[in-house]
C-alpha cells in the first residue's frame, strides 16, 4: 500500500487530481491554501451559527471531505469509488466559483477521520469498514452542509452528492440490505 | 429582502397552486412535497409486488418515508404515480427513479431545513434502494455519481 504523506500527486498517477487547469480547479497557492484551511478552521469553530447560510464555508468543507475520499479510496485501490468521488469534486469546484472563490487544492492538508483509517486498512474487511464508515461520515456531512446552503442549484447539487454517498453504502455490505439499518 | 431561494419557491409554488384544485390555501413547502409523497406511497405498493426479504424490508421503507412526509406536512399527492406493470423489480426501479426525480425537484425550492433534510434523506433512501434493485437485476449498481432519478 502506498503510504499517504500528502495530497502531491504526480501526473498520471492520479487522473482526475493531476492537471487542475483541464477541470477548471485552481492550482494550489499558499495564500489559496491557507485561505482555505481558515476557512475550515471558522467553520468548526462556529457551531452556534451552523444554521445561518454559509455556502462558501459548507462547499469548502464538503471538498476537502470529498478531496480526502477520493485519494484514501485511490490509496487503497478501490478505483471506481475513487473515480466517483472525484466527479463529485468536480461538481463542487464550479458551485464555489459561482460564488466568486477559488477553489483551493488541497481544501484541507492531508487526511484526518475516516479518510485516514481507510488509507491505513489492511486487508479486504478492513477496507470494507472504513469505507463504509467513511461514507457514512460523508452522508452525515452533506445532510448538515444543506442548512447552511441558500442557492436551489447548490443544494441540488449537495443532496444529489449525498444520495451518492448512499449508493456506495450499499455496495460496500457484504449484504446490500445491512445498508438500511 | 426576497432571496432567489424565495422566488424560485414562490414561482413553483404558483405553478403548482395552479394545478390544484381545492380551495383551501396550502403552504408552498406542503405542495413542493406532494409529488414526492405521492411517489413514495406508490413505492409501498410496487415493492410489496417484490418477493422476500427485499420486497418487505424495500416495502418498510417506503412507507416509513412517507410517513414522515406526512407528518412534515405534504399535501397528498398527485394521480398518476401508479405502480406500473410487468416484472415487479424493474416496476419499481421505474417507481423509485420518478420518487429520486421528484425530491431532486423539491429539494433545491423547499423553504423549511428540517423539510429538505427529510427530502435528501428521501432521495438518499431512493439511491440506496434503486442500487440494491440494479444488483438484483444483475446491472451496474453505480451507474451515475449524480442518482437524480435520470437513467445514467
Amino acid at each position: 500500500m502506498r503510504p499517504i504523506t500528502s495530497f502531491h500527486c504526480t501526473k498520471g498517477s492520479d487522473p482526475w487530481l493531476h492537471s487542475t487547469a483541464e477541470r477548471g480547479l485552481t492550482p494550489l497557492s499558499r495564500r489559496r491554501a491557507l485561505a482555505g484551511a481558515a476557512a475550515l478552521l471558522l467553520t468548526r469553530a462556529a457551531p452556534a451559527a451552523a444554521q445561518e447560510p454559509d455556502p462558501a464555508g459548507a462547499l469548502l468543507e464538503l471538498l476537502a471531505r470529498e478531496q480526502a475520499a477520493a485519494l484514501a479510496y485511490r490509496t487503497v485501490g478501490m478505483e471506481r469509488l475513487a473515480a466517483q468521488e472525484g466527479e463529485h469534486v468536480r461538481a463542487l469546484a464550479p458551485q464555489l466559483e459561482s460564488l466568486g472563490l477559488p477553489v483551493p487544492f488541497p481544501a484541507r492538508p492531508g487526511l484526518d477521520g475516516a479518510a485516514r483509517r481507510l488509507a491505513a486498512a489492511a486487508g479486504p474487511s478492513a477496507r470494507a469498514r472504513a469505507a463504509i464508515s467513511l461514507e457514512t461520515e460523508l452522508v452525515r456531512a452533506y445532510r448538515a452542509a444543506l442548512d447552511r446552503l441558500d442557492d436551489p442549484s447548490i443544494i441540488r447539487t449537495a443532496a444529489t452528492i449525498m444520495a451518492g454517498h448512499g449508493q456506495h453504502l450499499v455496495v460496500l455490505q457484504a449484504d446490500p440490505l445491512d445498508a438500511l439499518e | 429582502m426576497i432571496t432567489r431561494r424565495g422566488l424560485v419557491a414562490a414561482g413553483a409554488g404558483v405553478l403548482l397552486a395552479g394545478c390544484g384544485a381545492d380551495d383551501e390555501p396550502v403552504a408552498p413547502d406542503a405542495r413542493l412535497l406532494a409529488p414526492v409523497l405521492a411517489a413514495e406511497a406508490a413505492l409501498v405498493e410496487a415493492y410489496e409486488r417484490v418477493p422476500g426479504r427485499l420486497g418487505r424490508a424495500l416495502a418498510a421503507r417506503a412507507s416509513a418515508h412517507a410517513e414522515r412526509l406526512r407528518a412534515a406536512g405534504a399535501a397528498p399527492g398527485p394521480a398518476g404515480a401508479a405502480t406500473a406493470g410487468g416484472d415487479p423489480l424493474e416496476a419499481a426501479l421505474a417507481l423509485q427513479r420518478r420518487s429520486m426525480a421528484a425530491c431532486v425537484a423539491a429539494v433545491g425550492v423547499v423553504s423549511e431545513p428540517a423539510r429538505r433534510a427529510l427530502v435528501a434523506d428521501v432521495l438518499t433512501g431512493g439511491a440506496e434502494h434503486a442500487a440494491i434493485l440494479l444488483t438484483r437485476l444483475g446491472r451496474d449498481p453505480l451507474p451515475t455519481a449524480f442518482p437524480d432519478g435520470r437513467e445514467a
